[in-house]
This record gives structure tokens, sequence and C-alpha cells, in this order.
């Protein structure tokens, strides 16, 4: 499986909810970075916990891979992530219970591959338009610019 | 054009905006350039002109860091960190003194040699509670 292919498959196994054929293609020492909360998950538990965090905010997630750049050891893969915030959403500052709402939100992930499998990400979003989506913040155009 | 330029090329778009205190250079956009922040309207280069100069002009002694480029084909990431400080106004707050840290990703398409198109995510959360007018979201009882 080439790195695209491989890094694609993680997306496509997210939507099936089928999370231990990614944590297949982690290296032990994996590690996940949520780079607008601060937090970093390290192992293939820490991987499982990432996933399931989001299956469980938004039971109905679907990601959509709308680009992907194959740099070789490292992948990057822009994607849109839909669905309802249904369950508790962790943050720094305590979960957020489920909203009930829609969200639509951009992300682009940055895959570092080594021996033929993901052994960093590290996830960028706006999490300012998601919390405003989850009306637990001020629209973005009041907050800021 | 080789991925190595355009390696080199995304180094010099965030190095020209440093140098200009504003920017993109006009020289390293195609004529159509167009740059979609998340958050934002999408703008054409005047519009990402106004954009940064909002940011020069509140932050002292901002510069941008690149920590990674990734490039395949016509496209090249680059992973940055902003750092300044809030010493001007900023989106009706005023400064705060505020030493900030601001990370970034962006996705530019390359064409002719120049970006002719900017796909970015930066930390717009963690910069205004940094520069503490965003309190914590507010979480139910």
């Amino acid at each position: 499986m080439n790195n695209t292919a491989l890094v694609r498959a993680i997306y496509d196994n997210f939507n099936a909810r089928d999370f231990d054929a990614t944590l297949a293609l982690a290296t032990p020492d994996v590690t996940l970075t949520n780079v607008p909360l601060g937090a970093t998950l390290h192992g293939p538990e820490g991987f499982r916990q990432f996933l399931e965090g989001w299956a469980t905010a938004f039971s109905d997630a679907q990601v959509e891979v709308t680009n992907v750049i194959d740099g070789g050891d490292q992948v990057v893969v822009e994607f849109t992530g839909r669905g309802t915030h249904d369950g508790p959403f962790l943050t720094p500052a305590g979960p957020i219970p489920g909203t009930g709402r829609k969200v639509d939100v951009h992300f682009c992930d940055v895959w570092t591959l080594r021996d033929g499998r993901v052994a960093t990400a590290r996830t960028y979003f706006d999490a300012a338009t998601l919390l405003a989506q989850l009306g637990v913040m001020p629209s973005p155009e009041a907050a800021t610019v | 054009m080789s991925t190595e330029t355009h390696h080199a090329l995304a180094r010099q778009f965030f190095a020209a905006q440093d140098r200009l205190q504003g920017g993109p250079d006009p020289d390293l956009c195609t004529a159509g350039y167009t740059a979609d922040i998340a958050g934002f309207p999408p703008m054409d280069r005047a519009g990402h002109e106004h954009f940064a100069r909002m940011f020069y002009g509140a932050f002292s002694g901002l510069y941008h860091t690149v920590d990674g480029t990734i490039a395949e084909g016509d496209q090249v990431v680059v992973r940055f960190t902003l750092r300044g400080t809030h010493t001007g106004d900023f989106a009706g707050v005023p400064p705060t003194g505020r030493p900030v840290t601001i990370s970034a990703v962006v996705t530019m398409r390359i064409a002719d040699g120049r970006v002719a198109a900017l796909q970015g995510v930066f930390d717009r959360l963690g910069l205004m509670q940094q520069l503490g007018v965003i309190p914590a979201p507010e979480v139910a009882p």
C-alpha cells in the first residue's frame, strides 16, 4: 500500500467506525496532536481515544477527504468533517454536552510515516468556528475580525 | 518547476510578508491569486494584504517561523508559527502587551512559479484566548 492509500484508509475506516483497522496502520509509538486544543495522545490506545472522542461527540460523523498531498514520508490530508453533536465533546475546559447542533468544519491533518505506518499526526482546524457552530461561543464575526 | 523550487517559494512567501509587514508580495503571486482562511470570507491578493496589515499593525515584531514544508506536484503545504506582541488595537481589542504564539498550516497551489491559491487554518481560538478576550467555552452545568 502506498502512503496516500494508507493514509486515505484511515478516513474510510473512520466513516466505517473500524478503529482496529486504523490502529493496525500505526506505529506502536504513534502520537496524535490536536493543535488548536493543545492536546497530544500517545500510542495505539491514545489513537483509539482520539478517534472515539470524535465519534462519541458526533455519532453520525462522516469525513470527506478533499485533498491529499503526498510528500513522501509526510502526507497532508485536507478534509471536511460533518456531524451532529449528540455526545460529550472533550475540551481542555471540560466536556461540552451534546447540543444537537450540526457542524461542518474544515480540517488539515499532517501525517508522518515510518516503516510503512503512520507515526505522528497533527490535526489543524478552526476551533473557533467549531465552537461557534455548537453555539457555545460568540460567532467568529462578533468575537474576532 | 520542481517540488524543490516550491519548498523555496513557500519560505520566500512568508519571509516577504515579514519584510513587507503585510503582503503577500505581488511578485510571488499570480494575478488571480486567492486566499481562503478558515473563519473568513475568501480574499483576493489585495484583501489578503489588508488582512495581513491588520496583524502586523496590531502585533509588533510579528514574524513567521516555518516549521516544515511538504510538496507534491503543484502543491506545497507549510506548517508555521507566528509570534509577536500585542501592542496595537486588534479587531477592537485594545493592546494587552501580551506575547502571542499562533500555529497555522496552509496549502498553496503553484502556477508559473507563483502562488495561485492559498488555503489556510490558524489557531484563531488560541489567539483570542491568549489575548484574554475569549473565555473558556461555556460548559452547561
